[in-house]
């Protein structure tokens, strides 16, 4: 199915406002931004964790939120992944009780079928019985990764995914992430405020800042644009307050930074 | 022991919602739980006749319909213990119930579990120690209670009297030695359940 995400949301909180509106295709795309810009926000509205004020949220055919159309699917129904920052294990369960976690309502041996090729695939099988405060960042990172894809979600959403960990370590366990995002071939969100990361994970870079989103593009551009810090040249798109859906899929490459060729 | 299991049942769902819930009248219902703590025991007992008595506003549709009231009967001391020792239970729950990281329940909700099963699954069992501290505290409160009890239920021998209710009635009978017996057992009791519930705080889940 195609995985054609767009976003358009408005939130209002004491005293911040999110009002972003993007869009992604396949691929990863990489929210990037100061922390306290909004990005975490974003990605529980995504999640259905919290319920934007207004806008719309639509991903491949399915209207996940529609403030106007009273749509607002809830977090159990939306077949998105979550990895929170920190990852958010359950302690009390074993590794295989936290993968397999999402697969409740599946007969006995379809589950434990299901967690066997998750643990499998993340290189977590000698571990199946360990507690997650027993495992190393980096296998936790694989943990909680294992958690959300084993439901096949349409989805991942990734909250600073590497931020709890070491410089070292984090170097490594980015190229590891990125390898795993390619190799299930799976539509992802993550958010990051390290510019080499979202750089080097992401197929599309959204900018953000105070609540906004300052520029939206392909990695290629967005790269240059960010270098000659024209990002004012690419302003978030508003209609009076009231907010419209405008999208640049991830793939358009080569098309120009989408914000431009808007104008 | 009847006292703690209704505590269980009344007062686990209230420290729950308490903690995750931001309802209308919320501050109501925590002030009304929290009551008993700091009125004393016989105000709290003349509440509970003015509501169960047998003219109370509860007790006399139910006095009406049924014939049965609960004053003074073995159900009204188990009533009283209740309210008196609801506090401790709601309290120390509601506090280990707000430690558990909020993301575990986001992440169930995202895995498809329902706010119920969240609780049941994640945030109960994460805070099921202080829970377990909060009961045993109850329990003791429950035991220990006096004066709510005499209000509500009497002191019937064999029926309605509590170990306190025994200790009094004992010392205006005379009998030391028998007041004596039982001032130690439940000192005893008290000091065991204070270092098991506070043993129980200090492990981390």
């Amino acid at each position: 199915m195609t995985s054609r995400l767009e976003v358009a949301i408005r939130k209002q909180l004491d005293g911040f406002t999110l009002d972003v509106e993007w869009s992604a295709g396949d691929g990863v795309a990489a929210l990037f931004g100061p922390s306290g810009a909004g990005k975490t926000l974003t990605l529980q509205c995504l999640a259905g964790l919290v319920r934007p004020d207004a806008g719309r949220i639509v991903m491949g055919d399915d209207v996940l939120f529609d403030a106007g159309a009273g749509i607002d699917v809830a977090p159990q129904r939306r077949r998105v992944g979550y990895v929170f920052q920190g990852y958010a294990l359950f302690p009390h369960l074993t590794v295989r009780g936290n993968v397999g976690f999402g697969l409740r309502g599946r007969a006995r041996a379809s589950r434990r079928r299901r967690e066997d090729e998750v643990l499998a695939r993340l290189g977590l099988e000698p571990y199946a019985e360990r507690y997650p405060r027993e495992l190393s960042g980096g296998q936790r990172q694989r943990v909680a990764l294992g958690r959300a894809l084993a439901t096949d979600p349409a989805l991942l959403l990734l909250d600073e995914p590497l931020s709890a960990l070491d410089l070292p370590l984090r170097q490594a366990l980015r190229d590891e992430l990125g390898a795993i995002l390619a190799d299930w071939g799976i539509a992802a969100v993550l958010v990051t405020h390290d510019l080499t990361e979202a750089y080097r994970l992401g197929d599309r870079i959204v900018v953000y800042q105070e609540g906004r989103v300052i520029q939206a593009a392909p990695r290629a551009e967005a790269s240059a644009i960010t270098r000659s810090s024209s990002a004012e040249a690419i302003p978030c798109r508003r209609n009076g307050g009231a907010i419209t859906k405008h999208a640049t899929p991830i793939t358009d490459g080569g098309s120009g930074p989408s914000g431009s060729t808007r104008r | 022991m009847s006292a703690t299991a209704l505590n269980a049942l009344v007062g686990i769902p209230i420290a729950y919602l308490l903690a995750r819930r931001r309802f209308w009248g919320r501050s109501l219902v925590d002030l009304l739980v929290t009551l008993p703590l700091i009125l004393p025991p016989t105000v709290v007992g003349y509440y509970l006749i003015v509501l169960l008595g047998r003219r109370g506003v509860l007790g006399a549709p139910l006095y009406r319909a049924t014939g049965f009231t609960v004053a003074f009967t073995w159900y009204a001391a188990v009533i009283a213990a209740t309210v008196m020792a609801l506090p401790l239970l709601v309290r120390t729950a509601r506090a280990a119930i707000e430690t558990v990281d909020r993301d575990l329940e986001r992440a169930a909700f995202t895995l498809g579990r329902s706010e119920l099963r969240t609780a049941l699954e994640v945030t109960l069992p994460l805070a099921r120690n202080g829970i377990l501290a909060g009961l045993v505290l109850s329990f003791a409160r429950a035991l220990g209670e006096f004066g709510a009890t005499l209000m509500l239920a009497g002191n019937i021998p064999g029926r309605t009297t509590t170990v306190p209710l025994s200790i009094y009635t004992a010392m205006q009978a005379g009998e030391d030695a028998e007041a004596l017996v039982l001032v130690a057992v439940l000192t005893a009791l008290s000091c065991v359940v204070l270092i098991a519930s506070n043993r129980l705080v200090a492990r981390p889940a």
